[in-house]
């Protein structure tokens, strides 16, 4: 069952690497690093039911964070604006 | 509790599956936005709570809750984010697209293009006056009207032929053989109704009439000629 989860997940991780590399515009690329993002937070949810150590949480938990503000830094420096206004 | 669990974690993996399956074959950036994001949001928010469940009150799980409350907060703001930057930034719509409601072009309107001296003829005069007309200004229809201005009819060469068939052209008058069905349109619409109409329905002009009065015309030929002046 768990084997399974994991390889529908790996799949769609695949998937938006491969929107990453394609491209075309940087806008694309923006956006499927956020999805990466989020997909990893629910990587990390799997590795932690699979190890059974509560430690990924806080991985998952930062790494949400971190996705959030870094797709919002890429949107402002797409829209051409600093990060004050 | 724990099969529970597994069944909403697996039904988040297919979420997941499903909108990076939309991230790799919509056709641009803003259809790969709402369909990954909504879809992946969903389905991490369900592995989450299906870990919750899981893993029941205890540390791991309220992390989890936790997590999944960030991400429904975070993941729609960064997804408005990016494309807004994405439109700042020009990216392009794809062709397929129909509407572009947050640009500042203007849709063009028939007012554009309509030819605003219309030439026109009274119900009264003689069919031959009104083949005359068509002749010499070279057109091959006429807007009918009265003398304040208002629309009754539209004659035009194949009225007048079908008219031969069965009547006098030297004694009728432009009443007898005018076509009082007109297809109007007012000056406001946009350009694409009255070039569905050309194509669609075979008329070869349209008058355009606002408040029951004709203020223009547009033929095939207008808006040919538009498109030679736009390309300038």
């Amino acid at each position: 069952m768990i084997e399974f989860i994991t390889g529908v997940l790996l799949l769609s991780i695949f998937l938006a690497l491969y929107r990453i590399g394609m491209g075309p515009t940087p806008s694309d690329r923006a956006v499927a690093i956020d999805i990466l993002g989020i997909l990893v937070v629910g990587f990390c949810v799997i590795i932690s039911l699979i190890t059974g150590r509560d430690f990924y949480m806080n991985v998952a938990i930062s790494w949400s964070l971190l996705a959030f503000i870094g797709t919002i830094a890429i949107a402002k420096y797409l829209e051409g604006k600093g990060f004050d206004e | 509790m724990e099969v529970a669990g597994l069944i909403l974690i697996v039904i988040g993996t297919f979420f997941d599956l499903f909108g990076t399956i939309g991230l790799l074959r919509l056709p641009d950036v803003y259809n790969r936005l709402q369909a990954s994001t909504k879809c992946v949001t969903m389905g991490t928010c369900l592995i989450l709570f299906g870990f919750a469940v899981y893993s029941g009150f205890s540390p791991a799980g309220i992390k989890a809750l936790i997590c999944m409350f960030f991400i429904l907060i975070t993941s729609p703001t960064a997804a408005h984010a990016l494309a807004k930057g994405s439109y700042r930034a020009g990216v392009q719509l794809a062709n397929q697209s129909v509407c572009d409601l947050y640009s500042d072009k203007q849709v063009l309107k028939i007012s554009a293009v309509m030819n605003r001296d219309v030439i026109t003829i009274l119900p009264d005069a003689s069919l031959r006056q009104a083949i005359d007309l068509l002749v010499e200004k070279g057109i091959t229809g006429l807007p009918v009207v009265d003398s304040e201005g208002v629309l009754l009819g539209i004659i035009t060469e194949k009225d007048i032929i079908e008219y031969k068939t069965h009547g006098n052209v030297e004694t009728a008058k432009v009443r007898d053989a005018m076509n009082i069905n007109v297809q109007t349109l007012p000056p406001s619409a946009p350009l694409k109704e009255l070039v569905s109409i050309f194509s669609q329905r075979g008329f070869r002009r349209v008058p355009i009439v606002e408040d029951g009065r004709v203020v223009g015309i547009v033929s095939r030929k207008d808006i040919i000629k538009f498109l030679k002046e736009e390309k300038k």
